[in-house]
């Protein structure tokens, strides 16, 4: 394990912004802190970093096993890119890549041809040879971020921090570098934290997602895992779409929507609960088929994309949607206004 | 453009974070040597003028302002202040609608032309007007034979304080009039009001505290100006004398007591200046934030 | 017919009033006016300029104005840093009341800071008495005229440095300290060049108007010519000695140097602008 953070809690003020979290970042990987806004993902990313100080006494940092509490950023040797990039305006690309070996004690400092030799494979890697000698004004955004991020790797970093990486690129550029860095961790195999509030980035990019909600871990696992298996109402919700029924629980069946039928985790409980159910586990079919199910009406469908969306009504009025793939659809032929069938195949209940 | 700056206003504390902030030996060291140097070059010449004034005694510093050449001087500078004040609010509401409302070829140099009264010298300001209007100036002959006094007299005064105050108000109008655009009056005009009542009823509201401030700071250069003043006074006791020049002249006779009691009267009206323009400021950049960040949504 | 303004007619009235008292204002109160300046000059043969000019005690004082406003720019530069920064970064109690005491050089009558400084730094002033022992003249020398400049430049800095300060993302000193620079080198590779324009700025206005600075130093510089005699000064000396054409070719020498110095002002403005925008 190369970072290891322990009961960490952090306030500003009256607001706390981190509650007791803890977890490891193996050696390698890639990993998502993914949460919306205020859930205290980039603060915990700062706190690794040392941009911010930890609480005393609130948990502790270790790099390695080596605590680092109370050591500055400039020893952690930590490769931090920033949200806006935070690029030297009045430096080249060059002056820029460079600044983290220029700024080394003399006795730790390449020569300048060493330098000019590290800038220029770091210039590669990135792919913008022939920039060298521009200035960050007259780059484009995503050219800015590669400049960002070879300047954090010239120090040879212990783990790379990425602050919501792509959140100041537009939508196309985005998805670009989402693979390309993807790709550079391939080849690289830096230990790399990244922030983000888009669970679309962190699934497809990360080894391992760490969701946070309100200053508290929800759930750590890979993107299949938290994807398929999330263990709490705020995964569920969070992570896609998600249709909810209010409905009743007896031992390990739940009872809604007038169907009953085991819940996904075999755990047993009683009493009011609300139950979730994915769009795409949702079966529509012409009509009753003997599986639990229920009846609907389609209000619309919208058969763009890889699957076949459609707008159900319930009998009492509530509003689901399921999504099934586009053979399916073919064979349903099910237009506005028509009765169907609907049947879950896979129910949550937290 | 020197002076410019005079306007620009101060801004907030930022807080720092770890890795920006000073250890707090560097936070004493630099803030130690700040307020020294500030205390030197500041307080103390502040300090000065006030025990000066008082050296002996309250009755002769009470007494200075009985001086009918005192009284002479503050008349005068009301004067000087109530006449260059309203010209130059006028002259800066007209300027700044012009160049903030309207796009036209030469507008940049219009606004440097606008600030060249800052840039020359206060000599120079009352040279000028000693060489139009003096004996030898081109107008000297023509004044001489009606009559009429221009140099070492009030209107000369007047004159060189209004070309040094010339500035204030348009400098503080056109950089929020600029942030305000022309959104709001268009929008008066779809709704029928036109001309007169949509300045007074749309963009007078918007840029009142911005106008008030170049007033202050309008002011506080008028009644204490100096320079050019000098030049085109004459330094005739009871009749040419503005208070800055009566502490000269009772300087440079050694009576020092009135001297110091005139300028602490000077001294309390900047003071006062200061205090009101730290009340003014705030709602300046409020006015000014909030028209960037309606700027930025549409 | 002509359209008075181009490309942005809207329908905003009021185009002809207000730019025709502008414009007539502009010229009466201060175009005409310098233009005079300027004509009554040429009105000289060009060896009655010169000789004017080159005059030794002239020499002496444009030297003396130029050196003394060069120091006093640089002491302020150097102060008006730290203030700056103090003032953006720290906050302590007061911090209020000593930023709006900043501006006090601009809201003091300069014949008032003029006798306010000579009486504390005359040889029986507050300061200028323990000068006096280290064999310093507080008063009436070239030090008295240095300190006047001094207090009359500083805002000059301070208030174009601020605004440059604290815009300055703390992102960028961050990311200075993640690539491993100490406070020191960050202040002096990423601080300082990222405001040098501001810096640069306030040191060409606190330079330029102490240039043409008058009422603050008369008191005490002394005002022996040849010796501690400013530029200002001499123009007012001439002109009460009926020497206009000396004291307007004078006038006119610094006239030039105020508009070169704009000219600096705003190429740095304009440098500063397209170097930031991103």
């Amino acid at each position: 394990m190369s970072i290891k953070v322990r009961n960490v809690s952090k306030s500003f003020g009256a607001f706390k912004a981190l509650d007791d979290v803890s977890f490891d970042i193996p050696t390698g990987e890639l990993v998502a802190l993914l949460g919306p806004s205020g859930s205290g993902k980039t603060t915990l990313l700062r706190l690794i970093a040392g941009l911010e100080d930890l609480d005393p006494g609130a948990g502790s940092i270790r790099y390695y096993e080596e605590d680092v509490a109370g050591q500055p950023v400039r020893k952690r040797r930590v490769g931090f890119v920033f949200q806006h990039y935070a690029l030297f305006r009045h430096m080249s690309v060059f002056e820029n890549i460079a600044f983290g070996l220029r700024v080394l004690p003399r006795a730790k400092r390449p020569s300048r041809k060493r330098i000019r030799e590290r800038v220029h494979d770091l210039l590669g890697l990135v792919q913008l040879e022939g920039m060298a000698g521009r200035y960050p004004s007259q780059l484009s955004g995503g050219q800015r971020q590669r400049v960002a991020l070879a300047r954090a790797l010239a120090v040879e970093p212990r783990v790379l921090l990425l602050d919501e990486p792509f959140g100041a690129l537009d939508a196309k550029v985005r998805t670009e570098l989402r693979h390309w860095i993807r790709k550079l961790h391939d080849d690289l195999h830096i230990t790399s934290v990244f922030v983000t509030h888009d669970q679309e980035e962190a699934l497809e990019v990360a080894d391992r997602v760490v969701l946070m909600n309100q200053g508290r871990i929800e759930q750590i696992g890979s993107p299949a895992d938290v994807y398929h298996s999330p263990q709490t109402e705020f995964v569920m919700n969070f992570l896609g779409q998600v249709n909810t029924f209010r409905g009743h629980a007896h031992g390990r069946d739940v009872e809604f929507a007038d169907i009953s039928v085991a819940a996904s985790d075999g755990v047993i409980r009683h009493g009011d609960v609300r139950v979730f159910v994915r769009p795409h586990e949702l079966e529509v079919l012409p009509q009753k088929n003997g599986k639990p199910g229920f009846p609907a009406t389609v209000l619309r469908v919208n058969a763009a994309g890889a699957v076949a969306r459609l707008d159900l009504q319930l009998p009492d009025g509530g509003l689901i949607t399921a999504e099934l793939p586009q053979d399916r659809f073919a064979r349903l032929s099910a237009g506005t206004g028509e009765k169907v069938f609907v049947t879950p195949h896979r129910v949550h209940v937290f | 453009m020197p002076g410019a700056v005079a306007l620009s206003l101060s801004v907030g504390v930022r807080p720092g974070t770890p890795a920006t902030r000073d250890t707090s030996l560097t936070r004493w060291v630099l803030t130690g040597i700040a307020l020294t140097f500030l205390g030197v070059f500041l307080v103390l010449p502040l300090v000065v003028v006030f025990t000066e004034a008082l050296r002996e005694g309250i009755g002769v510093y009470l007494g200075s302002f009985q001086d009918p050449d005192a009284l002479s001087a503050i008349r005068l500078t009301l004067i000087a202040a109530g006449v260059s004040v309203p010209l130059n609010v006028v002259f800066g509401l007209c300027a700044a609608w012009a160049i903030t409302k309207f796009k036209f070829r030469g507008r940049s140099l219009l606004v440097t032309l606008i600030d060249l009264p800052f840039a020359v010298s206060p000599v120079v300001a009352g040279l000028i007007y000693v060489l139009v209007f003096g004996r030898q100036g081109w107008l000297g002959p023509w004044l001489a034979e009606h009559d009429i006094k221009i140099i070492f007299a009030a209107p000369g005064i007047v004159l060189a304080t209004v070309f040094i105050t010339f500035p204030f108000v348009a400098r503080e109008l056109i950089p929020l009039m600029e942030e305000q655009g022309l959104e709001e009056e268009q929008a008066a005009m779809t709704l029928g009001a036109r001309g007169w009542t949509m300045f007074r009823r749309v963009t007078l509201p918007n840029i009142r505290w911005a106008l008030l401030y170049g007033v202050i700071l309008c002011n506080a250069r008028a009644m204490g100006e100096f320079g050019a003043v000098s030049v085109v006074s004459g330094h005739i006791r009871g009749q040419t004398n503005t208070l800055p020049l009566h502490v000269e002249i009772l300087y440079n006779e050694y009576s020092f007591a009135a001297a110091f009691a005139t300028a602490s009267l000077l001294a309390i009206l900047a003071i006062i200046t200061l205090v009101l323009k730290t009340a003014v400021e705030y709602r300046v950049r409020r006015q000014m934030e909030l028209s960037a960040r309606l700027g930025d949504k549409s | 017919m002509r359209r008075p303004f181009k490309r942005r007619p809207g329908k905003i009235p009021g185009f002809p009033l207000t730019m025709g008292i502008t414009i007539t204002y502009l010229g009466l109160i201060v175009l005409i006016p310098l233009a005079g300046l300027v004509l009554k000059t040429a009105q000289l043969s060009w060896s009655q300029f010169w000789t004017t000019v080159i005059d030794d005690r002239v020499l002496a004082s444009f030297r003396l104005s130029i050196g003394a406003s060069l120091v006093a720019a640089t002491i302020n530069l150097f102060f008006g840093f730290i203030v700056a920064w103090v003032l953006v970064r720290y906050p302590f109690p007061g911090r209020k009341m000593v930023d709006a005491l900043v501006d006090l050089p601009f809201a003091m009558p300069t014949a008032v800071s003029g006798i306010a400084l000579t009486a504390l730094y005359a040889r029986n002033g507050w300061l200028g008495g323990p000068l006096s022992h280290v064999g310093i003249n507080g008063a009436f020398s070239r030090f008295g005229i240095v300190i006047a400049l001094t207090f009359i430049g500083l805002p000059f800095v301070v208030r174009t440095l601020q605004p440059a300060l604290a815009d300055l993302e703390s992102d960028v000193e961050e990311a200075a300290a993640s690539l491993g620079a100490g406070r020191l080198q960050t202040v002096r590779r990423v601080v300082v060049p990222a405001v040098l324009p501001a810096l640069l700025a306030g040191f060409a206005m606190a330079f330029a108007r102490a240039v043409g600075e008058y009422g603050s130093v008369v008191f005490i510089s002394g005002n022996m010519p040849m010796k501690t005699e400013i530029t200002p000064l001499l123009i007012v000396t001439k002109l009460e000695q009926y020497d206009v054409a000396g004291a307007t070719s004078i006038a006119l020498a610094l006239l030039a140097f105020s508009f070169v110095m704009l000219l600096v002002i705003n190429g740095i403005q304009v440098w500063s602008t397209a170097r930031t925008r991103a």
